[in-house]
């Protein structure tokens, strides 16, 4: 209980996204990852699965590099720019290793190329349903650690700042012009409110949160 | 500011705590706060009260005061009944956390008064949202806290929500123990405090919460927020620091504004959903259907647990991805070394430029080939999967081997396709539509433009057009020129690379242009474009256009050439025109 992630919620079983140009392939594919045991989803171009797809929703993409309408490398682009963000594996028809290297710097989960063999293909979407759970999971904690500081008060995320950046109590009491003791009422009370028990814990959930330390002129 | 208790009180010790994150928050307009202690609890005595009234009279006769706060009930008498006597015309906060303040002084000339809701009704609703089966509320109060319970219709309060109310009414600290070890099924056990002990002195609030939640057979709550970790199980509760905040925040406005006026602070503005994890593991509790906004305490040991198997997969991910993107980068470099040794291997001449337009041509079966062939073998595996597995039908599987038929078909036919392209024949003379021919030749190159990101505009009429010649040799013209227009546009930025086909015709004859953006014409070349071994491209051994304008001329075309006035340049042949075959 005490190591649940926290709201991490249940989710219904995964979609493995089929995006393909191609009907032939298309339905050839979606036969193969459904006796494979995946739920299926088809879609015949990156509109189509665009409209269609759930936000928030567990899953991955197979997605084909080339297609009429936006193609396999734009649609990773747009997704790139979304919150609920869901692994591609992408297929394509063609070798290009600079396209591929770039796919995946951009976050791909592998760069296949067609034929694919059912084994390299069952493979790759196992790992991607896999990141995804993880994924989803350290978003939902993400955003259950954002919940936990948006409870601090202006003053408070003043003191949080300073705190973060090193600074002892009493330059921090300096620095605000305040008491030392204030300055421990207020760290007593923004580590309640954060849920953690020493500044480690403080510093780590600044970091997973993007707060930088407060800058203070020497 | 003058408190009815001692200082020792933890709640006390809140309130302060909440005056000074007031004044925090005020920064530079924060004033200076003086605290009193009447301790009336404990010393009821008349004269204390008069030696109290006196001590600070004395104490504080040469202070300039803004404001007089009195806290709680006690002191709020003290200040109504002496207020003459000690500051009469400084104005006056009257506080009180739990209860009504008195007619009396909340009337009083220059005074303001400020009472909090007592929030059992909100309190009790978040109970129930915690333990949805609850259908009980158990209260165990000893004498003191009995009444009050009762000034609060906290009775009445229950049966409104819906649960039956039991008063356990202990009449010992031991005979709480021993009713709350039996509790009823789907109970909860409200702790009002109050419980006096066998010599009759009352026992602190937070040991009897100790003690009776360990003895309980079920969840106990309390309503005070600085009982957590008592042994109670939280929910929504009162929060001393924030109450001290609320009064700490008016008396700074009052004291810089006019006093006046009377006003009661809802619960919300007082309160804190809190939990204790150690109970909430106790009684099996899942976090996730606590309320939205929970905070919980006690977390043992740190969050890093929560993180660490996450903090740990994340690295692994990002090690394969570092090692699969290293992988592909050694790959690539060996590769465009292998490139490198056999380009330096090649004797002939000739072969460089055919492999250009062989590249691009292979590129497309290439692509075109692995879409069947990848339909084919998952359609196969898939076979394989279900009959292994016990799942294969025959209608199933008869529509497999249908796909995989027709994908073969498709297969072979781009075979044939391309194999017309590739092999030597002999010159034909055969009546065909040069357009047809064009838009042939462009769905050849269409991957290699693709992958090249050139866009090709071609605007060419549906009707046909004939002429006289090899389809074969004329579609090498096109692709020779689109392939040529391509690389001018090797430097032109990528959304820029445009060609465009056009045509025009005459009676006697059809021309079509190929136009590109890109570097244009060398000057260097000066009427030298199409002769042999006349080359600007680094690789190239300038036989390219030498073929094209042979295969032109041999159809009894033209062909010519030129840079446009906004840039790139324009490559154009003509053929003779033949009437409808």
């Amino acid at each position: 209980m005490t190591g649940a992630p926290v709201n991490a919620a249940r989710t219904p079983s995964p979609i493995v996204h089929v995006v393909d140009d191609d009907e032939a392939v298309r339905k050839a594919t979606e036969r193969l990852l459904s006796a494979a045991g995946f739920t299926v989803r088809t879609h015949g171009s990156a509109d189509a699965f665009l409209s269609a797809f759930e936000a928030d929703t567990a899953g991955c993409i197979v997605l084909d590099v080339r297609m009429p309408g936006p193609s396999g490398t734009e649609l990773q682009t747009i997704l790139a720019g979304r919150d609920d963000r869901i692994p591609i594996i992408f297929l394509t028809g063609h070798a290009e290793v600079p396209a591929s290297v770039r796919a995946i710097q951009r976050g791909a989960i592998d760069y296949l190329i067609k034929p694919v063999d059912a084994t390299v293909l069952i493979d790759a979407v196992s790992r991607a349903l896999a990141r995804d759970s993880a994924d989803r999971a350290a978003r939902a904690n993400r955003r259950a650690l954002q919940v936990r500081y948006e409870r601090l008060t202006p003053r408070e995320r003043e003191v949080f700042a300073h705190l973060i950046g090193g600074r002892i109590n009493k330059q921090v009491a300096a620095d605000l012009n305040i008491t030392e003791r204030t300055i421990k009422l207020h760290r007593a009370r923004i580590f309640e409110k954060l849920e953690v028990d020493s500044m480690a814990g403080l510093v780590r959930l600044a970091i997973d949160l993007g707060i930088a330390p407060a800058s203070v002129e020497s | 500011m003058v408190f009815s208790d001692d200082s020792s009180q933890n709640w006390i010790r809140d309130l302060t705590n909440g005056f000074e994150l007031a004044s925090s928050d005020a920064g530079a307009n924060a004033p200076a706060w003086y605290f009193e202690y009447f301790d009336a609890v404990r010393f009821q005595e008349e004269h204390h009260a008069r030696a109290f009234r006196s001590s600070i009279r004395d104490k504080y006769r040469d202070r300039h005061l803004d404001l007089i706060i009195a806290i709680a009930s006690n002191a709020i008498k003290l200040l109504a009944d002496a207020r003459d006597e000690l500051w009469p015309d400084v104005p006056v906060l009257f506080a009180n956390y739990a209860g009504a303040v008195p007619l009396e002084a909340s009337a009083m000339a220059n005074a303001s008064s400020l009472t909090f809701e007592y929030g059992f009704d909100a309190a009790l609703m978040t109970a129930k949202a915690v333990f949805p089966d609850m259908t009980t509320l158990a209260v165990s109060s000893g004498s003191s806290a009995a009444e009050r319970l009762r000034e609060s219709d906290v009775d009445e309060q229950v049966r409104h929500a819906g649960l039956t109310f039991l008063d356990i009414a202990p009449v010992s600290a031991a005979d709480a123990k021993a009713k709350v070890s039996r509790l009823p099924n789907h109970s909860i056990l409200f702790l009002a405090g109050g419980q006096l002990d066998d010599s009759g002195d009352a026992i602190p609030s937070w040991q009897l919460c100790e003690m009776i939640s360990a003895a309980a057979s079920r969840p106990t709550i309390m309503l005070g927020g600085q009982f957590l970790g008592c042994g109670i199980v939280g929910g929504l509760m009162r929060d001393y620091v924030k109450i001290g905040h609320v009064i700490g925040e008016r008396a700074i406005s009052a004291a810089s504004a006019h006093p006046g006026g009377r006003e009661v602070v809802p619960f919300a503005a007082i309160s804190t959903l809190k939990f204790d994890a150690r109970q909430l593991e106790r009684w099996n509790i899942d976090e996730r259907r606590l309320p939205a906004g929970s905070i919980i305490a006690f977390r043992d040991p740190s969050l890093w647990r929560d993180y660490r198997g996450q903090v740990l997969a994340f690295s692994a991910a990002l090690a394969l991805q570092l090692a699969l993107i290293a992988g592909l980068l050694y790959e690539r470099r060996a590769r465009r070394k292998a490139e490198i040794d056999s380009r330096r291997n090649l004797s002939l001449a000739a072969s460089i430029e055919r492999r250009a337009s062989v590249a691009a041509l292979t590129g497309s079966i290439a692509h075109e080939l692995n879409q069947p062939l990848g339909a084919i073998l998952h359609n196969a595996q898939a076979a394989e999967m279900l009959i292994a597995s016990n799942r294969a039908t025959l209608p199933d599987l008869q529509e497999i081997l249908r796909d995989i038929h027709s994908q073969d078909v498709r297969a072979t036919e781009i075979v044939q396709r391309h194999r017309t392209m590739l092999t030597k024949h002999d010159v034909k003379q055969e009546t065909i539509d040069i357009f047809d021919a064009v838009r042939e030749s462009l769905a050849l190159i269409d991957h290699d433009a693709a992958m090249r990101q050139v866009h090709v505009d071609a605007k060419l009429p549906p009707d046909p057009c004939y002429v006289i010649g090899d389809k074969v040799l004329l579609q090498q013209v096109v692709v020779n020129l689109v392939v040529n227009a391509m690389d001018a546009m090797a430097a032109t930025p990528p959304p820029s690379r445009r060609v465009a086909i056009r045509n025009a015709i005459t009676a006697e004859s059809v021309e079509i242009s190929v136009q590109d953006n890109g570097s244009g014409l060398s000057p260097d070349l000066d009427g030298r474009l199409f002769e042999p071994f006349v080359s600007t491209k680094a690789g190239g051994m300038g036989i390219g256009l030498t073929i094209t304008r042979s295969i032109v001329d041999m159809h009894d075309g033209a062909i010519d050439a030129w840079n446009n006035a906004e840039g790139g340049a324009t490559f154009r042949f003509r053929l003779p025109r033949v009437a409808v075959p």
